[in-house]
């Protein structure tokens, strides 16, 4: 049994709080864990029987059947998620905005549903008030919209929230704005000097990484531009010089260990002479294990990195799956020591994801380990990509590419065989399935 | 899919295992076929996730007289796909391939570029196919990725099919497993006098992205001698080609030559130069001819000795020296 408390979109006000703290307490049966956020302190909530949603505009409260620990138990009919830690989430969208003539057109990444949710549609908040309010329209199952009718000089201030079948928000972006302005006038026949300077086209992107980490925006596979983290984690950049026409760009950060994080990739659409703002980009937690092997029953330590403070959600996959929960410190480190009893003496995987603020970010790289008859501690994790860096300098690039699109279905020869075999899938040759797992340890 | 298989499996060995007997005796037949194809259809009906490459054209009826453009997507149907391979196939005697234009594309690098294969233009097959092979690093997700656009011009009224075959999409998994795929082809209706949309090539007005070449060598490959690697992009209409020059740079003072032609090639390219002496120049030119030129700068300078035009400068010296010395001994004379 539990309660579920989620705050969507708005911040939860202490009155609201002191409401939800009289309703826990009234039904007072059996301690549990405390819990908490940056934005509040929920000590000794109730375990209890019963199934409601209470909601006003501010926040929802949720109980449900459930069990008496935290955890997940599942059969072929049916999944229950207990604890604090579970209610239905999805990752958040990444943003952008590009301004035209009376309009700005906005496209954002599918966010990925994950406890049961599924995403069905998305809405469109607009306001001219930086943080709202915002006024909804839905869109949709898409992942564009043009918003017309708007004042050239005015800003406007768009979040995207992704919501289920049942019209529940079930995340929402960060905010990403855009003015809209009338074209520049051609310039007349005749005359000379002066002249009019065309608008330089241009894309800012700001997000989260890591606390000073440096952050790599790949622009369609190819390394365009860095930048560091500042303490908060935060980062910004701009990429101008751009033609107008469809991109994909990629970015990722290595964390204090040197650990990449996974690409997190976006397509976005840039129109000649326009500003593009793409926001809310969250990149995935690291992720590390302090053993490759565990005897059954100790404990296994799960660490990583990810923004100050974020509350780190760590999946262990087994027959059934273990979700933990842990606060990230104000370096962004996270540890979590999982007790290994309920595994089952196999290899088993783990990966993690974070939300801050009320914006979640996808699932990391997963890691594996197995649970035996003896413990064996991990190796420090490779800095350098595991795969497919074919020349060994710590990247895969279009260097490794160039050099193994030249073994394209060709015979091999015996030094590449051997890295064919180390670096790739060592099936002998070099076909697609290799150039998927060069696609994937991509670094640019 | 496998309770289909089950299904099917059940329904093959209806008589051997005796079923027929037992269930005659509970049911009609009629209501045993009935339920029968019921319960296939709904097993074969079941959402599978399935990803689909599929086609895009402005509409099914095609004019005989003008060229008309077919679009390929990709769906991912959810899922995230990071590598790409298959074939178009296409009837010959219906359609006749001009080119193909893939600006814009959501491919990073083309392992393949789309075209004909040259053993399958020589062939008599009465089909013609065009392969394709890239990789999208990160993966990518959505249901309307444009891959490329084939531009045809029909040849003879009736009917043709243009569908894909041999298709592969790999998952974004770091293993290459791949992805389920589902057919969609497009089926034209070739006819005369319809007022269809003529292909016109887009206007594209701007050059190749600028894009960062690099020399590298390895072991793997060439035989240890250097070579260049580059790749961009263009939005428009997508790049057409990439030429390499390479380059000595002869300077004395503030007089300067250089000599070198540019040769239309791919990366990678060996380097003539394998000194490293010369300065790499690469031109991508996209479809409308407009072009972006990227620049290496010689890695090592050219030795006093290297340096022809010194010897010439010091030749011409020496030669005007000497005919003036041959003049001034015959006017003093």
């Amino acid at each position: 049994m539990n309660h579920r408390i989620a705050h969507h979109a708005t911040k939860l006000s202490l009155g609201t709080f002191g409401f939800i703290f009289v309703c826990v307490f009234s039904i007072w049966t059996v301690h549990a864990e405390d819990y908490t956020s940056p934005n509040f302190l929920l000590r000794d909530p109730v375990i209890t029987v019963g199934g409601t949603r209470l909601s006003s505009p501010s926040f929802e409260l949720f109980t449900s059947a459930g069990q008496a620990v935290s955890g997940e138990s599942a059969s072929t009919s049916f999944i229950g998620r207990t604890g604090f830690l579970y209610f239905p989430t999805a990752t958040s969208p990444v943003v952008s905005a590009s301004a035209g003539d009376s309009q700005v057109s906005l496209s954002w990444t599918a966010s990925v549903g994950a406890l049961g949710s599924t995403v069905s549609s998305y809405t469109v908040g607009q306001s001219t008030t930086s943080g709202g309010p915002y006024t909804f329209t839905n869109v949709g199952n898409v992942t564009s919209a043009t918003k017309t009718g708007l004042s050239n000089g005015t800003t406007y201030y768009f979040v995207v929230q992704a919501r289920d079948a049942a019209e529940q928000s079930l995340i929402q972006s960060a905010q990403v704005s855009a003015t809209p302005q009338a074209p520049a006038p051609a310039p007349s026949a005749g005359g000379g000097g002066g002249g009019v300077s065309s608008p330089q086209t241009k894309v800012d992107f700001s997000g989260r990484a890591y606390p000073g980490s440096t952050v790599v925006l790949l622009k369609d596979a190819q390394l365009a531009v860095k930048t560091v983290a500042g303490p908060d984690a935060k980062f910004q950049m701009s990429l101008s010089g751009l033609s107008g026409g469809s991109y994909i760009f990629s970015v990722y950060t290595e964390d204090q260990s040197g650990i990449r994080s996974p690409l997190l990739n976006f397509q976005i659409t840039v129109i000649t002479g326009a500003d593009t703002t793409v926001s809310g980009i969250f990149l995935a937690p690291t992720i590390g294990v302090d053993k490759s092997e565990v005897k059954r029953g100790e404990n296994i330590a799960i660490f990583g990195q990810s923004i100050p403070l974020a509350v780190i959600t760590i999946v262990v996959n087994s027959d059934e799956e273990f979700f933990n929960k842990v606060n990230a410190d104000g370096n962004g480190v996270y540890l979590y020591n999982f007790d290994t009893s309920p595994l089952a003496i196999e290899q088993h995987l783990t990966k993690s994801k974070a939300a801050y603020q009320g914006e979640v970010s996808p699932f990391g790289q997963a890691v594996t380990f197995k649970v035996g008859a003896k413990t064996v501690f991990a190796e420090p994790q490779r800095k350098c990509p595991s795969k497919a860096d074919v020349n060994s300098d710590c990247s895969v690039n279009l260097i490794d590419y160039s050099i193994t699109a030249y073994w394209y279905k060709r015979a091999l020869s015996v030094n590449f065989a051997t890295i064919e075999r180390e670096r790739f899938n060592g099936d002998g040759r070099i076909d697609l399935v290799d150039f998927g797992i060069m696609a994937y340890y991509w670094t640019g | 899919m496998a309770m289909a298989g089950l299904i099917w499996l059940i329904l093959a060995s209806w008589r051997t295992i005796g079923l027929d007997k037992y269930m005659s005796n509970k049911f009609p037949h009629s209501v045993l076929f009935l339920m029968a194809s019921l319960v296939c259809a709904l097993m074969t009906a079941l959402p599978v996730e399935a990803a689909e490459i599929f086609f895009g054209a402005h509409s099914t009826e095609v004019s005989q007289e003008k060229p008309f453009e077919v679009g390929v997507f990709l769906n991912t149907d959810g899922q995230l796909i990071n590598a790409i391979e298959g074939k178009i196939i296409f009837p010959k005697d219906e359609l006749d391939f001009l080119h193909m234009q893939d600006g814009g594309t959501i491919i990073s690098l083309w392992i393949e570029t789309p075209s004909v294969p040259q053993k399958n233009r020589q062939e008599s097959s009465e089909v013609q196919e065009i392969v394709f092979s890239g990789i999208i690093p990160g993966g990518y997700e959505g249901s309307q990725g444009y891959l490329f656009s084939l531009i045809f011009q029909a040849k003879q009224q009736g009917q043709a099919v243009i569908t894909t075959s041999d298709e592969k999409l790999l998952l974004h998994d770091g293993v290459g497993l791949e992805a389920q795929v589902r057919r969609a082809p497009l089926q034209l209706s070739i006819e005369d006098g319809i007022q269809g949309k003529e292909f016109t090539p887009p206007f594209d007005g701007e050059a190749p992205e600028p894009f960062t070449p690099y020399i590298s060598r390895s072991e793997d490959i060439f035989e240890g001698r250097w070579f260049l690697v580059f790749s961009t992009h263009d939005k428009g209409t997508g790049i057409d080609h990439y030429e390499v020059q390479e380059k000595r740079e002869y300077r004395v003072g503030r007089i300067q030559y250089a000599k070198g032609k540019w040769v239309r090639t791919e990366s990678p390219y060996v380097l003539t130069d394998q000194q490293l002496k010369s300065t790499v120049s690469i031109k991508a030119v996209d479809r409308a001819g407009n072009e972006r030129i990227e620049k290496i700068i010689a890695a090592y300078s050219l030795r006093w000795y290297e340096n022809y035009l010194m010897w010439a400068i010091i030749g011409g010296v020496i030669l005007i020296g000497g005919i003036s010395l041959i003049l001034w001994k015959s006017l003093r004379r």
